[in-house]
């Protein structure tokens, strides 16, 4: 559609009252668009120009891609912890049957310990004779008084301290 | 499976998301780490799909809150943006703009307009929808609507005045 100048005008005139129809809008848009605009209206067309030219722009060829790998790459994420998850439980039960087998293996729990150092032959510390159980009696009686005088030491000690320790108290 | 219509539906959302956030950030670089983060965190709520009615409403308003947060992230080092709008008389970014009209200086202006102006608009004049499904995918009321586009319209018709009045 062909529009006069004076039409034009009066349609940016309303276009700047916000009241024209997007149709509207269109034509004001293509009419800025042609070569021959007149040289009075030539100020508004930079403007509609600009609106025009920011209609095509288009996002950058690489940025869907760019998602698309990032979404890719967190889910190879997700599925490695996954994986290390699954593989850590795994090796947690492995590590748990080898101790239990080893725990409940037949014979592996002590009941048949063999003695790997030779019995203590216990004949020789024997007594054999009335002169050595006389002997034997009388170290043991000697060691039972050396004790119990120790023993004596020890209480006549401990109250002498109890007795400085309530007077100092007093 | 999820990653079907993942690919199938949201990807191809990827276009508008990436305009969005150009318009909202001013920036292409931020913009592209800004659809990059909303496609990774759609993808990361799949489990939530079933309670969304419209991804793409859905998928524009996590574009545009998150610009919204980079951009803020941004000025908290600069300046306020709404500040840096209503002093630009003045301000630093407006004396850099060069006397000839170009396609960078509407760009500027549209950097510099508040937020639900710069949303409407864009969505309006870049993405050709109505006013309804504006207050769709913004959540702004429908009469809102039509005010914050007459406000974004009249602030660059302004700048394109004023513009041309000094040269």
């Amino acid at each position: 559609m062909k529009m006069n100048k004076k039409e034009i005008e009066a349609l940016i005139h309303r276009y700047f009252e916000a009241e024209t129809s997007l149709e509207e809008e269109q034509l004001l848009r293509a009419y800025f668009q042609r070569d021959e605009v007149d040289e009075q209206l030539k100020i508004y067309e930079g403007y509609f120009n600009y609106f025009r030219s920011q209609g095509e722009i288009k996002a950058p060829e690489h940025l869907a891609g760019k998602v698309l790998q990032t979404i890719q790459k967190e889910a190879n994420n997700k599925k490695g912890i996954r994986v290390l998850r699954l593989l850590s439980r795994v090796a947690a039960v492995f590590i748990l049957g080898i101790g239990l087998w080893f725990l409940y293996k037949p014979g592996g729990t002590g009941e048949e310990i063999k003695p790997t150092a030779s019995s203590i032959d216990w004949s020789k510390y024997e007594v054999k004779s009335e002169e050595e159980a006389i002997k034997v009696m009388q170290m043991a009686l000697r060691k039972t008084s050396t004790e119990l005088k120790k023993g004596t030491n020890i209480a006549t000690t401990e109250i002498h301290t109890t007795k400085e320790r309530w007077a100092f108290l007093k | 499976m999820p990653i079907v219509f993942f690919k199938s539906k949201v990807l191809p959302l990827q276009n508008k998301l990436y305009r969005l956030a150009v318009s909202m950030t001013g920036n292409r670089q931020e913009a592209e780490d800004v659809v990059q983060e909303i496609l990774i965190k759609i993808w990361n709520k799949r489990d939530q799909w079933h309670l969304i009615q419209n991804m793409e409403a859905w998928s524009m308003r996590l574009t545009r809150n998150l610009s919204i947060d980079k951009l803020r992230s941004k000025h908290r080092r600069t300046d306020d943006i709404e500040e840096a709008y209503s002093l630009s008389d003045n301000n630093r970014l407006e004396k850099q703009i060069e006397a000839k009209f170009t396609l960078e200086k509407v760009s500027n202006w549209m950097k510099l307009l508040p937020e639900k102006q710069k949303i409407v608009l864009h969505l309006r004049d870049i993405e050709g929808l109505s006013y309804k499904e504006i207050a769709e995918q913004t959540g702004i009321d429908d009469n809102q609507v039509k005010t914050y586009l007459f406000r974004a319209r009249k602030n660059l018709r302004n700048k394109l005045k004023a513009l041309y009045e000094n040269e």
